[in-house]
């Protein structure tokens, strides 16, 4: 993908364009809102990746700026402004996703994959398989080795988000959001209970480890 | 209305009353001056008259004075004015009147009692006569006045008043119920003004008009000034919140990017990566204490504003009572939850709601001692619904109860396990942000923890 950093912080910047380029995306770092809003009008970029606070033009400004333009390529907001409001504020803008900073590079990533896969989320896709994992999205049925495995509600979403996104690494704020609809940090060991309680039904009785956890960043699910 | 009359009118009326009591103080006054002025000018014409009688009588003689008396009494009828004259050494009195006791100077006499009229029927009985007597040589002389002219007098003073009077009361009244209308009006304008701000649009003035020169209109001026003030604040806080977030989160961003590369290297030693994880993981704590810090400042300010929609709190609780309890399980606890059957539902923010429930629950977690039993209610009670998380542990003492809600109280005995000391406040925080309020109770053993919000109805607001 194409994709343009509009983002003041030097250092920032140039890690998220490190960080970027290494997934084979070609990425354009630039440090001031209005010399962004100039590129990402005349640029086809396939993604945005936008400060909220820049000199120049703020962030709110800017995509607000592009949308009125018909510019009407996905922008993800990076933000230190992380409440409730200013969240509302910036989707209200035209944006299609926020993470507030400081962030994991890993969500980052899984938060453009993630819309990159938008579109192609209409195929018709009844089973999901990642290594010996199987689970079928109509009967709900989950195979490991041909051995049914029963899951909760709560434990079939989890597995389903990983299997959809295997070999990637997903951050807690990321899975709170995808199986429980949260969007805040509780604060609470919830994500660590139900992995390691999906773990001990789909891993433990078998020889290999799929489901990992990779302290620090996250979990990843291992094909 | 009628049990708490606006204070405009009550004050109108007051002073109405107190002007009507005047009046009739002054009426009274007016009255007695007017009687006693009137009495005092009878006794003077009756004493002038039988002074020219007794002239008459020591010029002219009996018989003169005796045609005269019977002038003036055939004439006198029309002047309401009575002659008695008792010739000396006669006993039959010439004139109106039967006196049987004669006497010297200003009398008031009663008729039928103290004196009789001559030749006519008593039709005049019991009536008052102003009279004055005067003994001379050549016999005795009163003359004597009814007292229709003060009764009259009398009864038109007390006309003009009852009648001024009446006509001022219902003008002072009208006006009461007028200016009370009007007061009542403006102060239930303030008090929307209030409630609007106290919902957090703190943009909302009392609108400046012609009303704005009394008291209330004063009043209403100091309300706009405070707001002003108050909103300008608050705009001001919420800048320095953003600056502030801006430059604490710059260098954990660089710093977590920093990072984050080394704890995938598999080039590492094991116990450099343990460590750089762990980095990662004190990191994510401080953003996550500096969010609430932040989260918990604008909320109480108003600096923040968020989406109100109808939350059905059976399925809510059954929601986060099905997340947590693995959670509680882990720590050896169990959760259970106590629901209405029909949907309760309230204006809430359910991410918020969210959050607020989840402290609670985690907070049970984190400080009963295993194995303890934490239930999830949701009871109503008169307009209101309780939100409560109880649990079976030691509690918190009734006097540490209101301090545990401020930012970074932490009890004693809490100190060595983890926590920021945020977590209540957040919640009382995000309570109030719903027009309601965390309540700490005993739970006879344990805490009882409940959020109270308003139970949703017609309101508009």
């Amino acid at each position: 993908m194409k994709i343009l950093v509009a983002e003041d912080d030097p250092e920032t910047g140039e890690y998220v364009r490190k960080g970027l380029a290494g997934e084979g995306h070609m990425v354009d770092h630039i440090a001031d809102g209005r010399e962004a809003l100039a590129h990402a009008s005349g640029g086809d970029y396939d993604l945005l990746i936008v400060d909220r606070m820049m000199p120049g033009l703020d962030g709110l400004s800017l995509v607000r700026a592009l949308r009125a333009a018909k510019v009407d390529a996905p922008v993800i907001f990076l933000t230190a402004l992380g409440s409730v409001s200013d969240k509302v504020d910036g989707l209200g803008a035209g944006a299609d996703d926020y993470i507030v900073k400081p962030f994991a590079m890993a969500e980052l990533t899984a938060r453009i994959a993630a819309i990159a896969r938008r579109p192609k989320l209409q195929a018709e896709i009844t089973e999901l398989e990642v290594g010996p994992l199987r689970l079928d999205l109509i009967t709900r049925a989950v195979t490991r080795n041909g051995r049914t495995i029963d899951l909760q509600p709560r434990e079939f979403l989890m597995l389903k988000y990983f299997m959809e996104r295997p070999g990637r690494v997903q951050t807690r704020t990321m899975i709170l959001d995808a199986v429980w609809g949260i969007h805040f940090d509780p604060k609470t060991t919830v994500v660590e209970t139900h992995i390691s309680r999906l773990r001990a039904k789909i891993d433990k009785p078998f020889d290999r480890a799929l489901l990992q956890t990779l302290h620090g960043v996250g979990y990843v699910l291992q094909p | 209305m009628a049990a708490r009359l606006p204070s405009a009118m009550r004050l109108a009326l007051a002073l109405s009353a107190l002007f009507t009591a005047c009046a009739i103080a002054a009426g009274a006054i007016a009255y007695g001056v007017m009687s006693d002025e009137l009495r005092a000018r009878l006794f003077e014409d009756t004493r002038v008259s039988a002074v020219a009688l007794g002239a008459e009588l020591s010029s002219h003689g009996t018989e003169a004075l005796a045609t005269q008396v019977r002038t003036l009494s055939a004439i006198g009828k029309a002047r309401s004015e009575l002659y008695y004259f008792l010739p000396a050494g006669s006993d039959s009195p010439v004139g109106d009147l039967q006196i049987p006791a004669p006497f010297d100077g200003p009398r008031v006499l009663v008729a039928g009692r103290d004196m009789t009229f001559s030749g006519l029927p008593g039709e005049q009985q019991g009536e008052t006569f102003y009279a004055y007597g005067l003994s001379a040589p050549g016999g005795r002389i009163v003359v004597a006045r009814d007292s229709q002219w003060i009764t009259d007098s009398q009864e038109v003073l007390t006309q003009s008043v009852a009648w001024g009077l009446g006509v001022a009361l219902v003008g002072t009244v009208m006006l009461a119920f007028v200016m009370g209308r009007r007061s009542t009006r403006r102060v239930a304008r303030l008090n929307e003004l209030l409630a609007s701000v106290a919902a957090g649009n703190l943009a909302a003035r009392y609108p400046e008009g012609t009303e704005m020169h009394d008291d209330v209109g004063e009043v209403a001026r100091g309300i706009n000034a405070m707001l002003e003030r108050l909103e300008a604040n608050v705009e001001h806080l919420a800048q320095v919140s953003a600056d502030i977030a801006h430059d604490l989160r710059s260098p954990l961003t660089r710093l977590r990017l920093r990072l984050e590369p080394h704890v995938l290297r598999d080039d590492l030693p094991g116990d450099a990566r343990a460590a750089i994880a762990a980095s990662l993981e004190s990191l994510d704590g401080i953003s996550a204490t500096f969010d609430a810090i932040l989260q918990i400042s604008q909320m109480q300010t108003g600096a923040m504003t968020v989406e109100m929609a109808p939350v059905d709190l059976a399925t809510f609780c059954r929601d986060i009572e099905e997340m947590m309890a693995p959670v509680a399980e882990e720590h050896g606890h169990h959760l259970s939850r106590k629901l209405p059957n029909d949907a309760l539902v309230v204006d809430a923010n359910a991410e918020l709601l969210t959050q607020a429930l989840v402290n609670l629950v985690e907070n049970a977690v984190r400080y009963a001692p295993f194995p303890a039993a934490i239930e999830i209610a949701v009871e109503r009670r008169d307009g209101e619904v309780m939100l409560t998380v109880s649990d079976d542990g030691p509690g918190i003492p009734a006097e540490d109860r209101e301090r545990v809600t401020m930012r970074f109280v932490r009890l004693d005995r809490s100190r060595h396990r983890p926590g920021t000391g945020l977590g209540l406040s957040l919640v009382s925080a995000i309570a109030r942000l719903h027009h309601g309020r965390l309540e700490l109770g005993d739970n006879a053993p344990g805490l009882r923890a409940s959020i109270i919000v308003p139970i949703r109805s017609g309101r508009s607001d």
